[in-house]
């Protein structure tokens, strides 16, 4: 074994370069601090933001808008009763001018007259001129006329010119009598009643009372 | 979690979170639901009533508006008028106006009152020349001003064709007159029916 060596081969050796030692620090802020997972924190964070818009919507907006809804409504009811009343204010008096003129407090029976001027007008056209009229009265809605100086079939004839018209519902010759003094001939002279039950011509409804 | 430099535990932190919870709700409550909720009954409670009162005053004016359009009705027909009770006065001139000239007798009843209607009913019988005079009468009275009605009507006649002659006529006409505007007296007869019992007075 060569012992053979000198100081001075031992200053000429090649160095070694040593690799850097790793440095360790202590951080005392950071102890026991979690590491926080980041999708994990935002899941968390969208869930609470959905549930606070949530929240704000259907607890606060939207129950806001339910009041505002039934304010505007109610403020809009008023604003047409308003409306009315100015119009009811303009219209005052109307009541009163009315109850001079309506017809609400007749009775049926009144409505239902027929008019009196068209049943003698009726008479004078289709009974004056081929008779003599020496009575007739009218109760309600019934006409009796006693006529003289016709024939029977002149009676006839008037009577179906009668139901011709629109006032008369029906009409009919209730008696004829010969007075007995003449030859008793067809086409004799005689005296006759004549009946008419009368109505009020549709489409009209106040005959009498105009 | 970690607050005011404390380290909270689970435990704690859950309770936190259920009092914070807590804290907001009650505020919501306090402040907002509270409030809108007594807001809200409120302005239902005004829907309510403006409705029920738009109702009326809605029907109301249809009311006014439909006799509004009556009245026009009446006016282009040229209808006739009931005057305020008592128009006596009037009744009987416009009667001395159509009878002018005729003998005739008059009865007359005493007016009776039903509802706002006043009916005054009167028997009248007079004389005249011709059926044509008669037929006269009759269409003063019908186209009178003062509302009116002729009832029943009797018509004799000593007139032959050759013209000559009298007719008699007995008639009943009713006047009408109403109590809008009129006022109440001894001579108007309120039937039993007619007459307010002490509720409706009161």
């Amino acid at each position: 074994m060569d012992l053979n060596f000198s100081l001075s081969s031992l200053k000429n050796r090649p160095t070694k370069i040593k690799a850097p030692r790793p440095k360790y620090y202590l951080n005392l802020a950071g102890y026991n601090k979690k590491q926080v997972n980041p999708v994990k924190f935002g899941i968390i964070v969208a869930i609470v933001a959905i549930l606070i818009i949530l929240f704000a919507k259907f607890l606060v907006f939207d129950r806001f808008a339910e009041l505002q809804r039934a304010e505007s409504e109610a403020a809009s009811l008023k604003s047409q009763i308003d409306a009315n009343y100015a119009k009811i204010k303009e219209l005052d008096g109307l009541s009163d001018e009315y109850a001079h003129y309506t017809f609400s407090g007749m009775s049926e029976d009144e409505m239902a007259l027929v008019s009196r001027v068209d049943v003698m007008e009726m008479i004078n056209r289709l009974i004056v001129p081929h008779a003599t009229v020496s009575s007739w009265s009218l109760q309600g809605n019934t006409l009796s006329l006693t006529v003289n100086d016709t024939t029977l079939s002149m009676a006839n004839h008037m009577v179906a010119n009668m139901g011709a018209e629109p006032i008369v519902n029906y009409s009919f010759v209730q008696t004829a009598a010969t007075d007995g003094s003449q030859e008793l001939t067809p086409g004799s002279v005689v005296t006759a009643q004549i009946t008419a039950y009368l109505q009020v011509p549709e489409g009209t409804g106040e005959e009498v009372t105009k | 979690m970690k607050l005011f430099s404390r380290q909270f535990t689970k435990k704690e932190t859950v309770m936190i979170v259920i009092l914070v919870v807590l804290l907001l709700g009650l505020a919501y409550y306090y402040f907002v639901d509270r409030n809108v909720r007594s807001s809200l009954e409120s302005a239902k409670t005004s829907i309510e009533v403006n409705q029920s009162e738009l109702d009326i005053s809605t029907a109301q004016l249809q009311r006014l508006q439909s006799m509004d359009a009556e009245l026009d009705k009446y006016e282009a027909g040229g209808s006739s008028y009931m005057a305020s009770y008592n128009n006596i006065k009037a009744e009987l001139a416009l009667l001395d106006f159509i009878l002018a000239g005729k003998d005739y007798t008059l009865t007359l009843q005493d007016p009776v009152l039903s509802g706002d209607l006043i009916r005054r009913d009167m028997a009248i019988r007079f004389t005249t020349n011709d059926f044509a005079s008669a037929y006269n009468v009759i269409r003063s009275f019908s186209n009178s001003d003062l509302r009116n009605i002729v009832q029943d009507i009797s018509y004799s006649s000593s007139t032959g064709r050759d013209g000559a002659g009298t007719v008699s006529v007995n008639m009943t006409v009713t006047f009408y007159e109403t109590m809008v505007g009129g006022t109440k007296d001894a001579g108007l007869v309120v039937p039993v029916e007619e007459v307010p019992t002490e509720a409706e007075t009161e």
